[in-house]
C-alpha cells in the first residue's frame, strides 16, 4: 500500500506488456503514450517478445485484426519504443549489453512460469527497476510468490486512461466510450468500471498513476492489492492543461535506477 | 545457420514462425541473418528442432554439404519423400507440446523421464539380443507387462494402455492426420537435458482397437531403438519394411503383450468357448474384451495351438464389424465417441482440445490438459501461461476453459 514520499524523479520508461498493449491499440489511446513521452520524459517500451505476441494477435485474433498499422506507426514515431541496445544505450551507457544479457537470463528463468512476454517485460522491469503494465495480475501474483521483486506500482489499462482524464486530454464521456468498446469487443472490464459508467466507476478506481500538477481524480485511498501511486511531474512546459504541481498531493516513493 | 537447418528440415518458414508465435516475416528475417535470433525464442526453437544453442545461433555457413546433411538427426529420417508436409509439421507441433510438458513438469517438480528409464532398463536387462527377433520381443512384452504393472487379472489391457504408458513417462499422442500414411510414429521430444519419448498414433480412418497395436508397436521402438534412431516411422503400408529386425519384433511385442497366452486360456475357460466352432458373433465378443483387432487375435490364437490353419482361415474371413459395434462402444469412430463423450463428460475433454498451427491441428491428450487447468487453479502459473502451455491464445483459453478457473480471467 502507498505512503508519502518525497517527491522523486520520473521513471525513464515504463515496461508495457501484451494485455495493456493491446487494449490500447483496441481503443486507440496512443495519445496518452505520446504525452508521457513528450511532457513527461517517460518512454513507453515493450519488449521484443511483446512485439511479436502482439503482432502475432493482431494478425489471427478477429476482434484484433486488422490493427497492425497502429502499432507499427506507434513503433516508427517512437510512442513506442522497443526494449533494446538502441534504447538502452543512452540510459546506461557502456554497460548496456551486460544489461540486456542480464535481462535476457533473467526472462528465461522467470519464463517457466509465466508466459514468454509476461516473462521478458517482468524480467526487464526487475532488472532496469522500472514500472510496468500489465492487466494480468495471476502473473503478478505468481512472480511474487516465487520471491521475485517486481517494481512498483503496476499499471493497468486503466491507470493510463484515468491519467489521460485528468490532465484532460480526453473527457468522461470519451474515457466512457473507450469502457464501452472494450465491453462490447468481450474484454474484461476492471471492476470499478464494469457495470457502471466512466464517471459513476471513477470514484471508486484508485489512479496508480497520477500527474503531479493537476488534482488527483478517483478514489484517494488504496482499494486494492498493488494499490501504489506514481505521481509525474511534467518535464517541459507542457499543453495548457498542465499546470504549476498541485501542493496538497503526496508524492510516493519509486526508486527508479534508470534515473 | 538457421537457414540451413530449416530448409534441411523440410519445413516452411511459415510454419516455424506459426509455431513459435511470431509474425512470418521476422522469422524470415532471423533466417536471412538481417536480424539477431532473440533470445526468447532460443529456448523453443532448439527443443523443436533438435539442435543446441551453439549450433543454432552459428553465424558460418557449413561450406561443402548438401542440405540434408546439416538436418538435426531428428529431422534427417523426416525428410524421406514418403512423408507429406502434415506429417513433418505434426511433428513440429508434438515436439514444441513436449518443449511445454517438459516445462510443465519442472514447475510440478515431476521427472517422467527417470520412470520411463527405468522400466526400459528393466525391459532391456532380460532380453538376449541374439535371440531371433520374436522371441526378443515375446520376452520384452513379458518384461514390459510386469514393469508398466499390466499383468493383473489376464483380461483385455486396451483401457489401460493410455494411462499406464503416460504414468512411467511416456508422452501418448492420438490425433488425426488427414491425407497421411503414416500410422505411428515414435521419436524423443522435449529439452535436450531431460529427453522423453513420445509415441503417436494417426486416428485417421483408424480405429482405437487398432491403435492399441500401434501404441505398443511404439512403445517398443521407444525401448529398444530410440537410443540408435532417433525416430522410428510406421506406414500403413509398410512392406518394404516389415522385415527389418526391429518391425518383426515390434509386432511380437505388441501381440504378446496384447494377447499373451493366459488371456486367451482365461477367456476360453470363463465363457467356456470352442475354438473349433466359433462364430462371428463369439469372435467380436473375444475382440471386444481382449480389445484387439481381428487378425491380431487369430494369429495369436494360432500361434498359441487354438486354431489349425484352415480354422484361421475361415475366421479371418468372418466380418464382425456390425456386431463389435453393437457391443463396444470403443469400436465407434472417433467423431461418434467424441460426441456420445459430450454427453457424459466436460465439453473441453470432448471438443475444445484441439490446438491449431497453421493448417495444422493437434488434439491435446485429455490428462495434460487437466494438469495445466490444476496447475493454474493452484497458482503455480499465470493464465497467460495456461493458455501458451495449451499452445493456443489467451481469449481461445478464456473462451473454452474459463469456466474451470477459480481465479476470474484478467482482461
Amino acid at each position: 500500500m502507498s505512503s508519502p514520499a518525497a517527491p522523486q524523479n520520473n521513471p525513464k520508461l515504463i515496461i508495457i506488456d501484451s494485455s495493456v498493449l493491446l487494449q490500447l491499440i483496441a481503443t486507440e489511446q496512443f495519445g496518452v503514450l505520446r504525452l508521457l513521452r513528450s511532457d513527461f520524459g517517460v518512454q513507453p517500451a515493450i519488449v521484443q517478445a511483446v512485439e511479436s505476441e502482439v503482432t502475432c494477435i493482431l494478425q489471427n485474433v478477429p476482434k484484433f485484426r486488422g490493427r497492425q498499422d497502429q502499432m507499427k506507426k506507434a513503433i516508427g514515431n517512437k510512442t513506442l519504443a522497443i526494449v533494446d541496445r538502441d534504447l538502452l544505450a543512452p540510459i546506461l551507457g557502456s554497460s548496456v549489453d551486460a544489461w540486456i544479457r542480464q535481462m535476457e537470463l533473467e526472462g528465461v528463468r522467470l519464463y517457466s512460469t509465466v508466459d514468454r512476454g509476461e516473462a521478458f517485460t517482468h524480467a526487464a522491469s526487475m532488472v532496469l527497476n522500472v514500472p510496468t503494465a500489465t492487466n494480468d495480475t495471476t502473473a503478478v501474483s505468481r512472480l511474487l510468490r516465487g520471491g521475485e521483486t517486481i517494481p512498483r506500482p503496476i499499471f493497468r489499462f486503466w491507470d493510463f486512461v484515468v491519467f489521460a482524464h485528468q490532465v484532460d486530454l480526453v473527457d468522461a464521456g470519451a474515457c466512457d466510450k473507450v469502457r464501452q468498446f472494450l465491453h462490447k469487443i468481450g474484454e474484461r472490464l476492471h471492476p470499478c468500471f464494469s457495470n457502471c459508467s466512466f464517471h459513476d466507476g471513477l470514484p471508486y478506481f484508485y489512479a496508480r498513476l497520477a500527474c503531479a500538477n493537476r488534482p488527483t481524480v478517483g478514489a484517494s485511498q488504496p482499494q486494492e492489492r498493488f494499490d501504489d501511486r506514481l505521481l509525474l511531474i511534467a518535464t517541459r512546459s507542457p499543453t495548457d492543461a498542465l499546470g504549476e504541481p498541485d501542493q496538497h498531493t503526496p508524492r510516493n516513493k519509486s526508486d527508479v535506477r534508470a534515473e | 545457420m538457421l537457414k540451413q537447418i530449416i530448409e534441411a528440415t523440410r519445413l516452411s518458414p511459415e510454419f516455424c514462425a506459426s509455431l513459435l508465435r511470431v509474425p512470418a516475416e521476422q522469422f524470415r528475417e532471423w533466417m536471412d541473418g538481417k536480424r539477431p535470433i532473440p533470445q526468447f525464442v532460443v529456448p523453443e526453437l532448439c527443443t523443436i528442432l533438435g539442435v543446441s544453442e551453439k549450433s543454432l545461433l552459428a553465424r558460418a555457413p557449413v561450406r561443402g554439404t548438401d542440405g540434408g546433411s546439416l538436418a538435426p538427426a531428428i529431422w534427417f529420417k523426416l525428410r524421406t519423400d514418403n512423408l507429406t508436409g502434415a506429417d513433418r509439421e505434426l511433428v513440429g507441433l508434438v515436439r514444441r507440446l513436449g518443449f511445454f510438458m517438459a516445462q510443465l513438469e519442472v514447475i510440478r517438480g515431476i521427472r517422467s523421464s527417470r520412470a520411463w528409464r527405468a522400466v526400459a532398463q528393466a525391459v532391456l536387462e532380460q532380453i538376449d539380443r541374439s535371440a531371433p527377433p520374436t522371441v526378443q520381443g515375446r520376452d520384452a512384452a513379458l518384461s514390459f507387462r510386469a514393469a508398466a504393472n499390466l499383468e493383473h487379472g489376464q483380461t483385455g489391457i486396451g483401457e489401460l494402455i493410455r494411462p499406464r504408458l503416460r504414468q512411467i513417462g511416456l508422452v501418448v499422442i492420438e490425433s488425426p492426420i488427414p491425407k497421411s500414411s503414416l500410422e505411428g510414429c515414435c521419436c524423443a521430444i522435449g529439452p535436450e537435458g531431460s529427453p522423453r519419448p513420445c509415441v503417436f498414433a494417426n486416428t485417421f480412418k483408424s480405429t482405437w482397437f487398432r491403435r492399441n497395436e500401434i501404441l505398443l508397436h511404439e512403445t517398443c521402438h521407444a525401448i529398444f531403438d530410440l537410443e540408435n534412431d532417433p525416430v522410428a516411422l510406421d506406414f500403413r503400408d509398410q512392406s518394404g519394411e516389415a522385415a527389418a529386425l526391429s518391425e518383426v519384433r515390434a509386432r511380437a511385442f505388441t501381440q504378446e503383450t496384447l494377447v499373451p497366452r493366459s488371456v486367451l486360456v482365461h477367456y476360453t475357460n470363463q465363457v467356456g468357448l470352442n475354438w473349433q466352432r466359433l462364430t462371428p458373433q463369439q469372435l467380436a465378443q473375444l475382440m471386444a474384451s481382449i480389445h484387439v483387432e481381428q487378425e491380431t487375435l487369430l494369429r495369436a490364437a494360432y500361434e498359441w495351438n487354438f486354431i489349425s490353419d484352415d480354422l484361421y482361415s475361415q475366421y479371418s474371413d468372418y466380418n464382425c464389424g456390425s456386431v463389435l459395434r453393437e457391443i463396444s462402444f470403443h469400436a465407434w469412430s472417433t467423431r461418434d465417441f467424441l460426441r456420445q463423450q459430450a454427453g457424459e463428460s466436460p465439453k473441453w475433454i470432448a471438443e475444445n482440445r484441439n490446438t491449431t498451427v497453421g493448417a495444422r491441428s493437434l488434439r491435446l491428450p485429455a490428462g495434460y490438459v487437466q494438469q495445466v487447468i490444476d496447475t493454474l487453479n493452484t497458482g503455480e502459473i499465470s493464465v497467460a501461461k495456461a493458455a501458451e502451455l495449451l499452445m493456443m491464445d489467451r481469449y481461445s483459453f478464456a473462451e473454452r476453459f474459463g469456466d474451470l478457473v477459480a481465479e476470474p480471467i484478467p482482461a
